[in-house]
């Protein structure tokens, strides 16, 4: 797993761009001194710089979706038109997918044009159909591999969180809760992690007993972990236990359905 | 001497010559020896002298046909051939025929035969060694020296003689014997165990082993008598027990079988071999204990509900035998302990309600739940010290303070002490905490707040039951802040017995725990001593201001209290100092903040006390002296000019709120010192109730306290505040303990993970938990809301596994 962290520490060194960093970081599995290693046996002694041409074709495309205001980059207008032509909702796991292929920190910053082009020419994309291609595969990735899910679920609280927020409002957190568990409402989507419906709605009903206004990205991290765990009530009653480490909240989660006599 | 010796070269002859003798020395079989021709009844001196030099005779010149007898030749012999082998032989023979012919008497038993014969022969045998002693020094020696292991010294030669002809024959039968006489002894006929004791001995002497005919072995005693002895064993007390437990209680199983097995160990083992003696025991313990353990275990609770020490040490003794019973007798202790505390405050918590209940006559629902918290906290440490004192004791007398009991004790006082019907009452929330540190704290006033009752009546109480009852708090933070509140109180009103009493108490509350522990207690004493100094600093310094004199300076005794340790809260409250005591109040404050430049002097009003003397009785009769508040003097001071105010006016002089006002007010209605015109409760706060000074003021006593009569809140003004304003106050140090709690644990933790730098969840929480337990039990779920706050605040960090934290610097 590539940390976004350790990306930054990496171009931080050696001051190449993002992608290349992500590139070594993944070929040495998300470990920083191998990845370092690696990069500068590869390309010790001579400038390392991208020899491939950019297509004009995702050029094109850039254009199309800059801004004209002079800028640069793409801002959320064009980004929103980008996610629609290719055929997305804003609130679908792909459009974070997306966000995660292009290296977005944040829905609020502008893409770079660089940026852009980078991530695509990584992926070796140049029209929308290649990328839309791209897209299918990660999709196919939600659906078996768990880690890869687990990336875009911890990825996806940075793009929502607001801006200086240490946290997302109770809404939020369980729109995109739904976007990542809730199997049953369309029916085709089913990732790798099937937490049961009763013990999403559960958890729901909880957080709104309890009176807790938001999720900050500890709990929203555990909570990947705890349904991955425990993905019925079932499980739960069997085999949980208060002493690990889960974080308070979830504590008391299983409190509150002690007390329900769920179990 | 008739005989001649035979000739040395001539076996037959020889052999001939010493088998009488042979005969003598082993004993004829019963009948008398006065038939043989040669040798008379006893075997004399000279005729083992003969048998004796016939035999070396024999072996030193067998071989030299000349018979002489020459140095050279024997030199020659010895150091070429050794002679023996066929008188050797012979007597080999003449020792199995001599055996096998043995008979028994009539009516003789096996065993006494046995024993008989035995007896006889090992003293021949080793009359024969002797005889044969050179042979056995060179023949024998040089046989076995090259290898020959199957031939043995004479003495060794008999008894492995007897083992095959005697022993192996009849050991069945033989040890049947020796065993029916064990049972019948364990039966308990008295019986002459010198048979048994022999026949034992010789299983042991019967060990042989022909290697090393030096060293005895075990090996017949072991198989042909100890296997079959502890078989029997077994059978036996399994029986015994089975029918004892059947028609006796188990107490009185406990001390037959005690004494059974200091029967066994201290009179049977004492014919058998040592090498027995561990494992009669074991056996003994496996059949008469631990085959009965469930039993005994079960009677342990009714030998603990009767507090026979006799009885319970007995069954520890027995149990103590085998020691993987302990455990769980000691898991039964500590359980037992354990309701049984519950049980006793139960009682006490029943007997309190019922006595209320007959007190009104009426269980109305507010009594009830109000009982818990009307025992008194003498009763409730007594009860709990009582329970204590009691099961200490059996643990001394009855365990020996046995390690597992000890520690059992102290985990059954730390739980009925901390958790009961009274600490706990049921429905309580899952995390209330426990009521027993408050009681100790109250229990710790009563003990050192001076009493306006008849004084002894503390002598019950001891400042040792505090101690006791302290070691098993697991909230001891709890404890010191209540008791904090407490000794404020008796600190500022001076009510404390003396000052050397709460120094002990604090001194040894500090050694038990910690001087950080005590450190809040001890600064509040010495602010007191600090603000002695400073009454008296102060009033030595107005008796030298120019202005001087008894009114304007009335005396004055400050407390200069440090904010944080002390729980008293500052509330601005809205109030005009009498012009009566302005200039006291101004001139300690200019004296403290000359003294100490940049300290600020809060003014806790609401607690401040004052004597005032009142000339308004009847002409003639001493002045009153009332103990009032500083509100009430104040309100009182107003009366000096006028003696009729309406409310309002009162308050424009005083500027004080009208709930002080009314609180203030209150004893002195009740005390007819104050006339209130309309009288009522409802009229009391309204601005135009006018308030008259009753002239002349009647009362039995000239010394009156109004300030005990005045409530923080007042009863009917604001309905049913007393029940919350005290709740609230329960709450608040509740709040406090918490907050205290939580900012210790975060500090804990930080520690922790400073050092650690990366620390899995289980080792943290653990950590967390060692590290407080001298002044809380951390709960789990506090220690997490410390690391979720804590991760929030980005000290720490989860790892990727979600099971560990790392440090964040």
């Amino acid at each position: 797993m590539v940390r976004d962290e350790d990306i930054s520490e990496f171009v931080a060194l050696t001051n190449c761009p993002r992608q290349i960093a992500r590139k070594f970081l993944a070929n040495n599995h998300g470990a920083l001194d191998y990845a370092l290693n690696d990069f500068y046996d590869t390309c010790h002694g001579s400038y390392c710089t991208e020899t491939r041409q950019v297509s004009n074709k995702l050029l094109n495309l850039l254009e199309r979706y800059t801004s004209t205001d002079g800028h640069g980059g793409i801002l959320t207008d064009g980004l929103i038109q980008f996610v629609s032509d290719l055929g997305l909702e804003l609130e679908d796991p792909l459009t974070l997918c997306l966000a995660h292929t292009m290296d977005c920190t944040s829905f609020h910053e502008p893409i770079s044009g660089d940026q852009f082009i980078e991530s695509w020419s990584i992926q070796t994309c140049e029209t929308l159909e290649d990328i839309r291609n791209r897209l299918e595969d990660q999709e196919k990735k939600l659906k078996f591999d768990v880690e890869y899910l687990e990336t875009i679920y911890q990825y996806a609280f940075g793009l929502i969180v607001d801006p200086g927020q240490k946290s997302v409002s109770i809404e939020t957190a369980q729109e995109y809760w739904n976007i990542f568990f809730d199997n049953e409402g369309q029916g085709k989507k089913k990732y790798a992690i099937n937490p049961s419906k009763d013990i999403l709605s559960k958890w729901f009903s909880y957080l709104k007993a309890c009176g807790c206004q938001s999720i900050n990205r500890d709990v929203w991290q555990m909570f990947f972990k705890f349904v991955k765990k425990y993905p019925t009530t079932q499980t739960l009653k069997e085999s949980y236990s208060e002493l690990d480490a889960w974080p308070l909240v979830i504590d008391e989660f299983y409190e509150y359905l002690e007390g329900q006599s769920v179990f | 001497m008739t005989d001649t010796l035979p000739r040395p070269d001539d076996l037959e002859a020889t052999w001939n010559f010493v088998e009488p003798g042979i005969h003598q020395i082993l004993g004829r079989d019963g009948t008398a020896s006065s038939t043989l021709k040669r040798v008379d009844k006893v075997l004399s001196p000279t005729m083992y002298m003969e048998v004796y030099t016939a035999i070396y005779n024999y072996c030193v010149n067998k071989s030299s046909s000349a018979g002489q007898f020459n140095a050279d030749n024997s030199r020659q012999n010895q150091s070429s051939l050794l002679i023996g082998g066929e008188i050797y032989h012979k007597l080999q023979n003449c020792l199995q025929e001599y055996l096998s012919k043995l008979e028994r008497g009539e009516n003789e038993a096996f065993l006494h035969f046995y024993v008989r014969r035995w007896k006889r022969f090992t003293v021949g045998a080793i009359f024969l060694n002797h005889a044969f002693d050179y042979m056995n020094r060179y023949w024998v020696q040089k046989e076995r020296s090259d290898g020959k292991r199957h031939i043995f010294d004479i003495n060794t030669l008999c008894l492995m003689t007897w083992k095959e002809v005697m022993f192996d024959q009849n050991v069945s039968q033989l040890v049947d014997e020796v065993l029916k006489v064990i049972t019948l002894q364990r039966d308990g006929c008295a019986i002459s165990h010198t048979d048994t004791n022999a026949a034992i001995r010789s299983f042991v002497a019967l060990g042989i082993d022909p290697q090393d005919l030096k060293k005895l072995n075990l090996n017949v005693y072991i198989q042909h008598f100890e296997k079959p002895f502890l078989e029997s064993t077994r059978a036996y007390y399994k029986r015994f027990s089975d029918e004892y437990l059947e028609n006796n209680s188990v107490a009185e199983y406990i001390f037959v079988a005690q004494d059974k097995i200091k029967d066994e160990e201290t009179r049977i083992v004492l014919y058998l071999d040592d090498h027995t003696k561990k494992l009669l025991s074991e056996a003994l313990n496996q059949v008469l204990i631990t085959d009965h353990s469930e039993v005994l275990e079960g009677e342990f609770v009714s030998l603990l509900d009767s507090r026979d020490e006799n009885k319970i040490s007995t069954l520890h003794d027995l149990m103590q035998r085998d020691i993987l019973l302990l455990p769980k007798l000691a898991q039964a202790y500590e359980e037992y302990v354990k309701r049984t505390g519950e049980q006793e405050i139960s009682l006490l918590v029943a007997e309190h309600r019922a006595r209320l209940n007959d007190a009104t006559e009426e269980p109305s629902l507010q009594k009830r739940t109000t009982a818990n918290s009307s025992i008194p906290p003498n009763e409730y440490v007594k009860k709990l010290i009582e329970v204590y004192q009691t099961f200490i004791k059996i643990t001394r007398d009855c365990f020996q303070n046995g390690p597992l009991f000890t520690k059992a004790l102290d985990n059954a006082c730390r739980a009925f002490i901390n958790v009961n019907e009274l600490a706990i009452p049921p429905g309580s929330p899952k995390l209330a905490t426990s009521k027993t540190p408050e009681m100790l704290a109250k229990y710790s006033d009563q003990l050192l707040k001076r009493s306006s009752k008849a004084p002894g009546s503390n002598t019950e109480l001891s400042a040792d039951a505090i101690m006791t009852i302290f070691k098993f708090l697991t909230d001891k933070d709890a404890f010191e802040t209540h008791y904090r509140r407490l000794f404020a109180k008796r600190l500022i009103h001076g009510t404390s017995t003396t000052e050397e009493d709460e120094e002990a108490v604090i001194q040894r509350l500090q050694s038990e725990n910690s001087m950080e522990y005590t450190g809040k207690i001890t600064k509040m004493l010495q602010d007191i001593r600090l603000s002695k100094q400073l009454e008296k600093e102060f009033e030595s310094a107005v008796r030298i201001a120019p202005d001087y004199n008894r009114v304007r300076y009335p005396e004055f005794q400050p407390f200069v209290l440090a904010e944080t340790m002390w729980p008293f809260s500052y509330q601005d409250v809205e109030f005009t100092l009498p012009k009566e005591l302005v200039p006291t109040h101004s001139g300690l404050e200019k004296l403290y903040t000359n003294k100490h430049n940049g300290r600020i002097l809060k003014w806790l009003w609401p607690l401040c006390r004052g004597e005032i003397t009142a000339d308004i009785g009847k002409p003639g009769r001493p002045p009153f002296i009332f103990t009032v508040t500083l509100f009430q003097m104040t309100i009182l001071l107003q009366f000096n000019d006028r003696s009729s105010l309406t409310l309002e006016e009162i308050q424009e002089g005083t500027n004080l709120s009208t709930s002080n006002i009314v609180s203030s007010m209150i004893p002195f209605i009740r005390w007819k010192l104050i006339q209130q015109s309309p009288p009522g409760l409802e009229a009391l706060s309204k601005p135009d109730t006018e308030f008259k000074l009753s002239t002349p003021y009647k009362a039995l006593k000239t010394k009156i306290n109004f300030a005990a009569g005045v409530k923080s809140e007042v009863p009917g003004l604001v309905s049913g505040s007393t029940n919350n304003g005290e709740l609230s106050e329960v709450q608040k140090i509740e709040k406090e303990l918490n907050t205290e709690r939580q900012i210790f644990l975060e500090a804990c933790i930080v520690r922790i993970m400073k050092a650690r730098r990366k620390l899995p969840h289980a080792t943290l929480v653990n950590e967390c938990i060692a590290q407080s337990h001298q002044r809380f039990n951390a709960k789990v779920s506090l220690i997490k809301r410390a690391i979720d706050n804590l991760i929030a605040k980005e000290y720490l960090q989860r790892c990727d596994d979600g099971e560990s934290y790392e440090y964040l610097a």
